[in-house]
């Protein structure tokens, strides 16, 4: 894969640290929990930019903190999927979802953690979108890049897919009960 | 969106701060959050963010600045190429033999760091391995993983001559890198000199501030480099070539 970066393009990503690189921060603060995890996740997207960059790939420059947003939302879930450690903090911010279930208490944040990591990466980010980032569903869909439609059948599967854990879950409490 | 209105979502407030969105919506957001402190909390979060980000990176990485001459050159003087829109972005990352590190001297399966290499040549970038050739005025740019933490991290070369050089960090201090997610891009960059043969490089990251003259007149001097204690190392060789003319 042969790549170089322009110097317009170098210019361009370091305008876009410079002024938006917070909005990854705050990403990576709120979805893994952490400065450090937010400064490596400001370093990971950017690494991923350039990369772009190199082989062709445009930034769009219209709403950059909008486009920002989406693209350290994406990368932050894609770490929390590959760390059982970050799955957990989010299956804590998600869990009044589930209404006070036994899979929302921390005994049984695993489970929840581990379906999250095995939710599809769109279901995944509709819930987190919905549900901790408090979005509607017209923002959620422009993040997405899809219809307000397709947002709310993401929604709708992958609650279903967590309330049937959920329900797994309880049915284990009770039967251990 | 008045105070009655359900407050915005992050976004929306980001949005706000950077003056992005459609103007109607724009302004409901900003009429909701001059009468709601919840919101206007949270919009003071973001500006710190903002403020404290900008303040603790006044400059882009230097990954991201244009490359200084300097950092590009090794000890003899070669060619100077068109370096402003050159940036090695193809990885090749490898560990040493067997996925083996060594940890203060003693083996350590799996876990170990990863040094990886970006080649760029006549304004286009080759992927690479160990052994893989390279050529004088080759540019290089280096990156770490597999450690986990904030680690102090250098990069060493033996060349085919029997002279070790420090290839990072390229200024005075220690450098160091937050390891242990993807790999770390090691500022500043290298080009190769007409030094023919095998070109040795070793990664290092430890625990503490280390010290490169040191260790490259020990590695010059024994021409191998067992990691000093509290740090792991990778190794590999490149092979170089001289250019056949055409």
């Amino acid at each position: 894969m042969p790549a170089t970066l322009s110097a317009d393009s170098r210019a361009a990503l370091a305008r876009l640290y410079r002024d938006h690189g917070y909005v990854v921060v705050l990403r990576g603060r709120r979805l893994l929990g952490s400065d450090a995890e937010a400064q490596e996740l400001l370093h990971d997207v950017f690494d991923t930019l350039v990369q772009r960059a190199a082989a062709g790939e445009s930034t769009p420059m219209d709403e950059p903190a909008a486009w920002l947003y989406a693209v350290a939302t994406r990368r932050a879930l894609t770490r929390i999927r590959d760390s059982s450690r970050r799955a957990h903090l989010l299956a804590a911010q998600l869990a009044p979802m589930l209404d006070g279930s036994p899979a929302a208490s921390t005994g049984r944040a695993a489970e929840l953690a581990d379906l999250l990591a095995q939710l599809p990466a769109d279901e995944l980010r509709a819930i987190v979108h919905f549900h901790v980032d408090e979005f509607t569903h017209d923002e959620i869909a422009a993040q997405l890049g899809c219809s307000r439609r397709h947002v709310g059948n993401l929604l709708g599967r992958g609650r279903q897919a967590l309330h049937a854990l959920a329900g797994a879950i309880e049915e284990e409490t009770h039967d251990a009960c | 969106m008045t105070p009655a209105d359900p407050c915005p979502s992050e976004l929306r407030l980001v949005q706000l701060d950077a003056g992005e969105g459609a103007a109607p919506v724009a302004a409901r957001a900003a009429a909701h959050v001059t009468g709601c402190r919840r919101c206007q909390a949270r919009r003071a979060e973001i500006a710190a963010v903002r403020r404290q980000v900008a303040a603790s990176s006044a400059s882009p990485p230097s990954w991201l600045a244009p490359p200084a001459r300097r950092s590009w050159r090794r000890r003899a003087v070669v060619p100077a190429l068109a370096m402003a829109a050159a940036l090695a972005l193809v990885v090749v990352g490898w560990r040493g033999p067997g996925g083996i590190a060594t940890d203060g001297g003693e083996r350590r399966k799996g876990g170990g760091l990863v040094l990886t290499v970006y080649i760029h040549r006549d304004g286009a970038v080759v992927p690479g391995a160990d052994g893989a050739p390279v050529f004088p005025a080759d540019q290089l740019r280096f990156a770490l993983s597999g450690a986990v933490g904030a680690r102090y991290v250098a990069v060493l070369s033996l060349d085919g001559g029997g002279r070790a050089s420090v290839y990072a960090p390229v200024d005075a201090g220690p450098l160091r890198l937050q390891l242990g997610g993807p790999r770390q891009l090691v500022p500043g960059a290298i080009e190769l000199d007409d030094v023919i043969g095998p070109e040795r490089l070793i990664g290092l990251a430890c625990d503490r501030p280390i010290a490169v003259a040191a260790l490259r007149a020990r590695l010059e001097a024994d021409r191998a480099l067992p990691p000093p204690a509290g740090c792991v190392s990778a190794e590999l060789t490149l092979d170089k070539r001289a250019r056949v003319q055409p």
